[in-house]
């Protein structure tokens, strides 16, 4: 039965990613082709300013260093990577599948003026936190029109 | 966790828009729903197969066909119940739950066609192709679009409850594609046009379809804005009024003034208080006032409770006065007040005295019965004032709706309560007296019985607990003391009887007349009328005059009325001359104010033929004298009765006309052949219907009258039933028949033998100038008629005069 049900559990979950994807579908950068299927999942994702940075802070534990790419490209940030699904086990059934496995791409917005060159990218205990310098001076107050 | 970790290698994001989908596929069959690529839709999974579908599609590529059936009620949905075009979707997230029903969060990814399904148990399977937009940039194209996006847009602004993202997503989707799906996702349109837009591949007529969509629902949207818009304009209104009239409570409170509503309430809460309800009643108050306390009071039961309350407090319920039992103040006050009525005065002075031994005893209820204006109504007056006691009186004359007496239930509209309980209101006093009017015209229809309350008003046993249908709540009545008047007693239903004590009031003479008109008529009048004593004065044979030939009446009203006229004369006088000159009616000038004799004396009426008797009647208002006139010609036997005559009266005619028939040969009528004569039998006025068997006697009379040719005593009245044997039944009314022969200048009157106690109670005064004869057989009643000597010489058989009394 696929009956859609106004429940906010749905609704809000649904509405809500489906933003965002397009939010980040804009973003992107042409040239860009997004990923399938579904556009992959989504991992969850923080952005904040200290004095002297823009950090990402991205929760993707499971995933192998080597298959994380990071890339700035005019203002923003794109963080795209594979998370392997494990067959170690044979399953034979599935109760509650959460989790997002295969590949995942997030871009962030960064108007900042940072400087692209000598960002830090730290992974460890499943973050990923990827620093990016003010160029100079402190960080630009971002007008909210 | 094994030991060697396979690297699975990364596979490459892929190139082209779409990517790969497997050709084969789990099939989700959707009831209703309908799934676009890009979109993220919430499912429940509940049927088994799907179920199962969704977990195989987990264990492979997490990639599964949303396919909408044909119909959503079907079950199990077979390859011909789905659709052809659907959309694969990528299972993003999956729960279960404890009854096994999933819930899932898909994303569609690319249109498809199902080309063939592959499977059915336990799950459906299909051979997929993904279907890919046809693009042709045209000039319409893009028209299209725009219209579209703009369209959009504004039925957005015509929702409510639109989330922002909405309208900015919806803003910035570059993609038309992308853009129709989405509209098309998010306005409300049904399955079957849903699956249109998904099955339209070519982008132009998808977004012409949708253009088609977005004009309806504008249409249905702006609709439902006009109707929410009109229901808000009046919800606004009461809120106004409502807003104003918190204001002007506030603006009284400022001035100081409390609201009027706590104002009341205050009040009715201190009445309660003071006034000393049972404990029934306050419980009862307690509770309305409290309801009344959170009403508005603009709600139609905030009066009706607070007139219930208003009811409620302002009965006496401690309040009475202490009874004067004073004897001689009694008798003193009546006095004062009435002249004659010694019987009756003496009754009540024994009714107080005993009353003063006794406090307590229950006394009986004295009964008035009389015709109008002999004062019944003013000797309560009287007797409550020598008392001590407040007055109250109700009428019962036409009362029909046993509710009068009772009270309606609040519930209904306009409730009030009964009479009684507001006579004891008007009163004021616990124990007042009150006086029930004319119970003798109590009705009784389907509405109730009236006497039936009544009864239980009077009874001394029940009284003290007298529930009002309004009030809801027991009243002592016992200490009331009620007094009855009536005109006459048979309309009287006898359980009611019973209780009374009756006291007959008959009526005056014309000397009685003179002397209440000396003392109390004529001063009143001139009273009445502006006048002092001085200006106008009546002699006595005035007076006399104007009561025997201007009014007919047992009592005094018209007398009364009379009088009036000719103050009302006098008054006119002086008030056009302007200068008071004394003046003193006299028989001769009487004509001069009250015009010419009204009334003449019916003795002068009589003839001196035969078959004319005189009769005594006893009506509602007095007794009277009637004429029974009866006339032969030849015929056939029969015997007519006019005079508009009740059942009783005609058998009682019949009974004499059998009696003389039968005992014809002794009455010395042998000769008379009955069967060739009419006898026609008329009692004036024709207008005025009687009944009764009192008349028997002077039937008899009139008809041996009649048929002996001898014309009866012209000064004898006569009254008394006949039984077929002759014998002379005892009637009632003795007082009021004797008073109006004696009115009616009759000097002899003839009673049933059985009467004889009943004269006792007949005033000396009355008796003075009437002869009394008593009968007991018809042949007494011939014998003072006719002369015993006429019968005799008429008869060989001689009757002994025995039972022949003469009594003056």
């Amino acid at each position: 039965m696929g009956r859609r049900r106004k429940d906010l559990f749905g609704e809000i979950a649904g509405v809500h990613a489906e933003m965002q994807r397009m939010l980040e579908d804009m973003m992107r950068p042409p040239g860009k082709r997004p990923l399938v299927p579904g556009r992959g999942w989504q991992p969850a994702t923080d952005v904040y300013r200290t004095p002297e940075h823009v950090v990402v802070r991205m929760e993707i534990a499971g995933v192998d260093k080597e298959n994380i790419k990071v890339q700035f490209h005019q203002g923003h940030l794109i963080i795209q990577g594979f998370r392997i699904e494990d067959p170690g086990e044979e399953k034979v059934s599935i109760q509650q599948y959460e989790i997002g496995y295969g590949h995942f791409e997030r871009i962030v917005n960064i108007p900042d003026d940072i400087d692209a060159d000598s960002t830090e990218q730290v992974y460890e205990g499943g973050f990923l936190v990827v620093r990016l310098p003010f160029r100079d001076g402190g960080p630009k107050t971002i007008e909210i029109k | 966790m094994p030991e060697e970790q396979k690297k699975t290698p990364v596979p490459e994001p892929p190139e082209d828009g779409v990517g790969e989908i497997p050709s084969r596929m789990p099939v989700l069959p959707l009831r209703d729903a309908t799934a676009f690529p890009e979109m993220v839709v919430p499912l429940v999974v509940g049927r088994q197969k799907s179920i199962t579908a969704v977990d195989a599609a987990l264990l492979q590529d997490k990639v599964i066909a949303l396919v909408t059936q044909k119909l959503p009620e079907t079950e199990d949905p077979k390859p011909s119940d789905l659709r052809a075009m659907g959309t694969a979707g990528a299972i993003l997230k999956m729960f279960k739950f404890p009854d096994n029903s999933t819930r899932i969060l898909v994303q569609g990814v690319t249109r498809i066609k199902v080309k063939e399904i592959v499977q059915t148990d336990p799950y459906i399977m299909a051979e997929v192709e993904a279907v890919e937009d046809i693009l042709n940039e045209t000039k319409e194209f893009s028209a299209l679009v725009k219209q579209v996006g703009e369209q959009f847009q504004h039925l957005l602004s015509s929702l409510p409850n639109v989330p922002e993202e909405v309208k900015i997503t919806a803003m910035n989707i570059s993609e038309a594609g992308k853009l129709a799906d989405f509209i098309a996702a998010n306005i409300n349109l049904d399955t079957d046009d849903r699956q249109k837009v998904l099955a339209t591949v070519d982008i132009t007529e998808r977004l012409r379809l949708l253009l088609d969509f977005l004009n309806k629902e504008i249409e249905v949207a702006e609709l439902g804005n006009e109707i929410q818009s009109r229901v808000r304009e009046r919800m606004e209104k009461g809120q106004r009024e409502y807003y104003l009239r918190e204001q002007l409570k506030a603006i009284q409170q400022e001035l100081g003034e409390e609201d009027g509503k706590s104002i009341e309430i205050e009040e009715l809460r201190q009445k309660i208080e003071e006034r000393g309800l049972s404990e029934e009643a306050k419980k009862e108050a307690e509770k309305e006032l409290t309801r009344l306390e959170r009403m508005s009071p603009m709600s139609a039961e905030f009066s009706v409770i607070l007139s219930y309350l208003d009811w409620l407090t302002g009965l006496p319920w401690q309040e009475e006065t202490e009874d004067l039992l004073d004897v001689v103040q009694v008798r003193k006050v009546l006095d004062r007040d009435h002249w004659g009525l010694d019987k009756i005065k003496d009754r009540i002075v024994e009714y107080v005295a005993v009353r003063k031994l006794n406090p307590d005893r229950k006394g009986p209820i004295l009964c008035f019965v009389g015709p109008p204006g002999v004062g019944k109504t003013s000797l309560g007056h009287s007797i409550a004032e020598s008392m001590g006691r407040r007055f109250s009186r109700m009428s019962l004359g036409g009362v029909r709706d046993e509710a009068e007496i009772r009270g309606h239930r609040r519930t209904y509209v306009g409730a009030l309560p009964g009479k009684i309980v507001q006579a004891i209101s008007r009163a004021g006093t616990r124990n007042p007296l009150i006086m029930l009017d004319e119970v003798d015209k109590l009705g009784a229809d389907f509405r109730g019985d009236p006497s039936s309350a009544l009864l239980e008003v009077l009874d001394p046993e029940q009284n003290n607990q007298f529930v009002d249908h309004y009030l809801a709540v027991a009243f002592d009545l016992s200490r009331v003391m009620f007094i009855v008047t009536a005109n006459i007693l048979d309309t009287i239903p006898p359980a009611l009887r019973d209780r009374l004590e009756i006291i007959r009031l008959p009526g005056y003479s014309v000397a009685e007349k003179v002397e209440i008109a000396r003392r109390h008529l004529i001063p009143n009048q001139i009273s009445e009328h502006g006048l002092k004593k001085q200006d106008l004065t009546f002699t006595k044979d005035a007076v006399r005059r104007i009561a025997t030939e201007y009014t007919s009446e047992a009592g005094v009203r018209n007398l009364e009325r009379e009088i009036g006229a000719v103050c009302r004369k006098v008054a006119v006088e002086i008030s056009k001359s302007g200068r008071r000159r004394k003046v003193k009616v006299a028989p001769k000038t009487l004509p001069d104010f009250l015009g010419s004799q009204k009334v003449f004396s019916q003795t002068a009426e009589r003839t001196s033929l035969p078959g004319v008797s005189v009769g005594l009647a006893w009506t509602a208002a007095g007794g009277e004298i009637l004429f029974i006139e009866a006339t032969r010609m030849p015929g056939k036997g029969a015997l007519t009765l006019t005079g508009q005559l009740g059942d009783v009266m005609r058998e009682s005619v019949m009974t004499a006309h059998s009696l003389i028939r039968s005992h014809a040969e002794e009455l010395g009528l042998g000769d008379v052949d009955f069967s060739k004569e009419d006898v026609h039998v008329h009692v004036p006025a024709g207008a005025v219907p009687k009944d009764g068997p009192s008349a028997g006697t002077a039937v008899y009379t009139a008809l041996v009258s009649l048929y002996l040719g001898v014309p009866a005593r012209s000064d004898t009245a006569m009254t008394g039933e006949i039984t077929l044997r002759g014998k002379v039944l005892p009637i009632g009314g003795v007082k009021e028949k004797v008073l109006a022969a004696k009115r009616a200048g009759i000097k002899r009157v003839i009673l049933p033998e059985l009467n004889s106690s009943d004269l006792e109670e007949v005033s000396p005064e009355h008796r003075e100038g009437v002869e009394i004869h008593f009968a007991k057989t018809v042949d007494d009643v011939a014998g003072y008629i006719f002369g015993p000597g006429t019968l005799k010489r008429r008869r060989g058989r001689a009757r002994s005069g025995k039972s022949a009394r003469t009594r003056k």
